[in-house]
């Protein structure tokens, strides 16, 4: 019996060892096919020292980008020709010929103008096919010294690179100097790429908010929150295009009945508080809940308050969120609670202040505010209206939270 | 043996998670200093390994406490990190990294929301050493980050306290109280072209002009004044800051303005009032449709079988219109009273200028769609169902009223599409019939409305 658990245990790591290899052998193979790298080891071990794999007269040559010659990979050590081509046919083309054998380049990658002249940031790309693992990049992190790059993003146009917001992986290094690898090795490689893209990124942040200005929507309730009948008047077709109507939006509505809200933020989270993610408040006749809060507070509420772990990098909510949304019968639960909180103050014929507050939320704490918005909720005196959606014995929904926690 | 090996392992474990979740990274950073620090990253295998260059770390301290730590990643890459909580850090934090130091060394990892850390690099310190995997380090420094959280309530609340007492600093410099006022101006950001029963919001800010001669603005209007200052009481609109919009029952603009009210709570004698003619002129749409088949279910509360359902009635709804006068201008406005004689309940209560639009939509709803025939057994295809009927509409208008620019939507509902046959032996459903449309009956009688 101890024989035969020793036995199936060391089978058991053979096969762990085995995935793991194999999962690291697939990687590589992905890595070295996007400059095609792989095809070139072979090439040379074929043809046993010929002509293929000395581009040592390249160092020679001078360009203005300071990029052409002979590198070496980090991980594939065999010789590869960069030289940067300004001009061709007459016209100004500004690309990276990447050669794995001399005569005609293997790759011809574009260089992003725009980063260069704003930036000084020295990248090329290639779409080799349309999804996300026939794209290739090579970014300048040194003088010379690329990273050799793959994204997550299939293709959209062919004259553009994958946006900044995708995620960019660092599979190889390519330097002219091998000396350079003591400095360079992937991850290093990989945090000047991460820290270029942030340069990129704060700048390109900038120039989404420039645009955003545009919009009334967003001149006026940059740091606030709008709050609308549902959820339709919030939303908008593209990304940073905010062409939902002011008119739209309401500044009271009666309690129980459907309020969506969208904040609208000064910057993305990701840019004020790196690392947070949102939480919300609900403050109404002195009491106030809080998501995160109650998310720790019990299992019920664990279940039922989804963390709010998207749209970091946006100036505002994707989707809207609701205080409650009597169409599909969807309500937060840290708003019902609020209301189960205060039902015994609330009386028909009043109006209430509900101040909503969306938080930057780290560590188990709200760190800072990033929009706030304040909404009227009228307790209606007729029978079938606030009484009825928020305490009728059966389905009313102050009825329905008492009746699940009591479970 | 093997389990006294285990038991000291687990003592101390248990030694080290006791000691290190009581002590802050300023306590612990007491045992470092800055310097060249030897590398372990962790390899595709999870091992780790030593990276060829030390990397130069800084510890930056402000008196006893450690505000930052530099890390010169390979010597050429500057990473700054910083306190996640001055005065009692768990951790300190450069963009999603973070680095918390233990024993002989600082741990460099990912955090996610679920609590969980993901070791990348170790930092040993000149002289120190390090043994451990990869899962130990991450529990480790996991255990250690959490445990420090429940220690920094106090630093917290520091943090929190300070913030608030920066708050309150620049509240008090902006804000009226203990500020002589001499009057204070309720202004319109812009003016709005219309005022009117879901018209855009009405913006305002409120200046206030103080006995020395400045004068301060709430934020809307380019100052700082905060809104907290003031005790609003608005008639004919939402009692809200920044913005008001006019309210969608017309009794309650009795007398056809909205009038925005103001008071320095410090100096309740300092108001200002600002009123707004409403001008009634957006078009309005009132739509009580009858349902989808679909939807019949839904919409009843009801179960229904399959499909083919018919579509709900178009509600009966009454409607009265009395012409008066216009409050503020004396120009003729109709009132507008919207009852739904199926729900017995108010609809709507408006005031609109006689040429503004108003839209009744009462139409019947789609009759759903006739299944398809599924099999040998079954090949027919359903017919779809009905259309549901427009709802009748009853618009008595008070001898008042000259002109009323009302338009009535009450057609039957169209009927569903019936289901495709299975095979040739079938038979396809057919659609289902349109509803009726509903009647409008126009009557002229002494009209008495309550608002």
């Amino acid at each position: 019996m101890k024989k035969q658990t020793v036995l199936t245990a060391i089978l058991s790591l053979f096969l762990i060892v085995g995935i793991s290899n194999t999962a690291e052998a697939q990687f590589g193979k992905k890595a070295k096919n996007a400059l095609g790298l792989g095809k070139k080891a072979k090439n040379k071990k074929g043809k046993k020292g010929g002509k293929g794999g000395n581009f040592s007269s390249f160092n020679a040559e001078t360009d203005e980008m300071g990029i052409t010659g002979e590198y070496f990979g980090l991980k594939d050590p065999g010789a590869v020709g960069f030289r940067f081509v300004k001009e061709a046919e007459g016209k100004i083309v500004n690309q990276l010929h990447y050669f794995e054998k001399n005569g005609e380049p293997t790759m011809k990658l574009t260089m992003k103008e725009s980063y260069y002249t704003k930036h000084q940031v020295k990248m090329f790309f290639n779409w080799r096919s349309a999804s996300a693992s026939g794209y290739a990049e090579m970014m300048e992190i040194a003088p010379g010294v690329f990273a050799i790059i793959t994204g997550d993003r299939s293709l959209n146009k062919y004259e553009d690179p994958i946006p900044l917001d995708a995620t960019r992986t660092v599979v190889e290094v390519g330097a002219k100097n091998k000396a350079d690898f003591e400095t360079w090795d992937i991850e290093t490689a990989q945090a000047k790429v991460d820290m270029i893209l942030s340069t990129l990124k704060s700048a390109n942040a900038d120039k989404v908010k420039k645009k955003l200005m545009r919009f009334d929507v967003y001149k006026n309730y940059k740091g606030k929150i709008a709050f609308a009948k549902g959820t339709n008047y919030l939303r908008n077709q593209k990304a940073n295009q905010p062409t939902e109507k002011v008119a739209n939006f309401i500044t009271k509505r009666e309690l129980g009945e459907t309020v969506a809200f969208k904040p609208y933020f000064e910057e993305p989270l990701a840019a004020s508080h790196p690392g947070a993610w949102f939480n919300i408040t609900y403050e109404m006749l002195g009491e106030t809940t809080d998501r995160e809060a109650l998310r720790k507070s019990s299992t019920k509420f664990s279940k039922n308050i989804p963390q709010i772990d998207k749209d970091q990098d946006k100036f505002y909510f994707w989707y809207p969120k609701v205080t409650i949304n009597t169409s599909n019968n969807v309500a937060d639960y840290a708003f019902l609670e609020l209301l189960r909180l205060t039902q015994d103050k609330l009386q028909a014929g009043n109006t209430y202040d509900l101040k909503v507050t969306v938080w930057a939320y780290k560590d188990g704490a709200n760190i800072d505010p990033v929009a706030t918005g304040t909404i009227q909720l009228e307790y209606t005196t007729d029978e079938n209206g606030t009484k009825k959606r928020l305490f009728d014995p059966i389905k009313g929904w102050v009825t329905v939270l008492e009746d699940y926690l009591d479970e | 043996m093997k389990y006294i090996k285990h038991f000291s392992a687990l003592v101390m474990l248990l030694a080290f998670m006791t000691s290190i979740g009581q002590e802050s990274q300023n306590t612990i950073l007491s045992k470092f200093e800055s310097g060249k620090y030897t590398v372990y990253k962790l390899n595709s295998k999870k091992k780790f390994e030593k990276v060829k260059k030390a990397w130069p770390v800084e510890i930056n301290k402000t008196g006893d406490q450690v505000t930052s730590i530099l890390i010169k990643r390979a010597g050429i890459l500057d990473e700054l990190f910083e306190a996640d909580v001055p005065g009692y850090p768990a951790y300190f934090a450069f963009k999603l990294f973070r680095v918390s130091f233990i024993n002989d060394y600082a741990v460099y990892y990912e955090w996610n929301g679920k609590q969980e850390a993901k070791t990348k690099y170790i930092l040993v310190k000149p002289g120190g050493s390090f043994s451990g995997n990869f899962e130990t380090i991450n529990k480790n420094v996991a255990n250690y980050a959490t445990a420090t959280f429940k220690n920094q309530t106090g630093a917290r609340a520091n943090v929190k306290e300070q913030k608030a007492e920066l708050a309150e600093a620049e509240r008090k410099i902006n804000s009226l109280e203990g500020k002589a006022v001499s009057k204070i101006e309720i202004q319109l950001v812009s003016n709005p072209s219309k005022v009117a029963h879901f018209s855009d919001a009405i913006q305002y800010g409120i200046v206030a002009t103080l006995k020395d001669g400045s004068v301060l603005k709430t934020p809307n209007l380019g100052g700082k004044i905060p809104w907290e200052d003031f005790t609003l009481s608005h008639e004919g609109s939402s009692n809200t800051i920044d913005e008001v919009r006019m309210e969608e029952d017309a009794s309650k603009v009795p007398n056809d303005q909205i009038v925005l009210n103001a008071a320095v709570k410090y100096q309740t004698s300092i108001k200002a009032s600002k009123s707004i003619s409403t001008t009634n002129d957006v078009s309005i749409r009132v739509s009580q449709n009858g349902f989808y088949g679909a939807d019949r279910a839904k919409a009843t509360k009801r179960a229904t079988f399959g499909a083919s359902q018919r579509g709900g009635d178009g509600d009966q709804l009454l409607i009265k219109v009395k012409t008066v006068k216009h409050k503020q201008t004396g120009a003729p406005l109709n009132k507008i009273e919207i009852y739904n004689e199926t729900d017995r309940k108010l609809i709507a209560q408006y005031k609109l200028t006689p040429s503004t639009v108003l839209t009744i939509n009462s139409n019947g709803g789609k009759g759903q769609w006739g299944s398809d025939g599924t099999s040998n057994s079954f090949p027919n295809g359903d017919n779809g169902g009905n259309g549901g009927n427009g709802g009748n509409v009853t618009i008595v208008k008070d001898p008042s009223v000259s002109t009323l620019n009302i338009t009535v939507n009450n057609n039957g509902g169209k009927g569903g599409k019936g289901g495709k046959r299975h095979n040739i032996n079938g038979t396809s459903g057919s659609v289902g019939s349109t509803g009726n449309n509903g009647t409008t009956n126009n009557q002229t009688k002494s009209v008495s409305l309550k608002f």
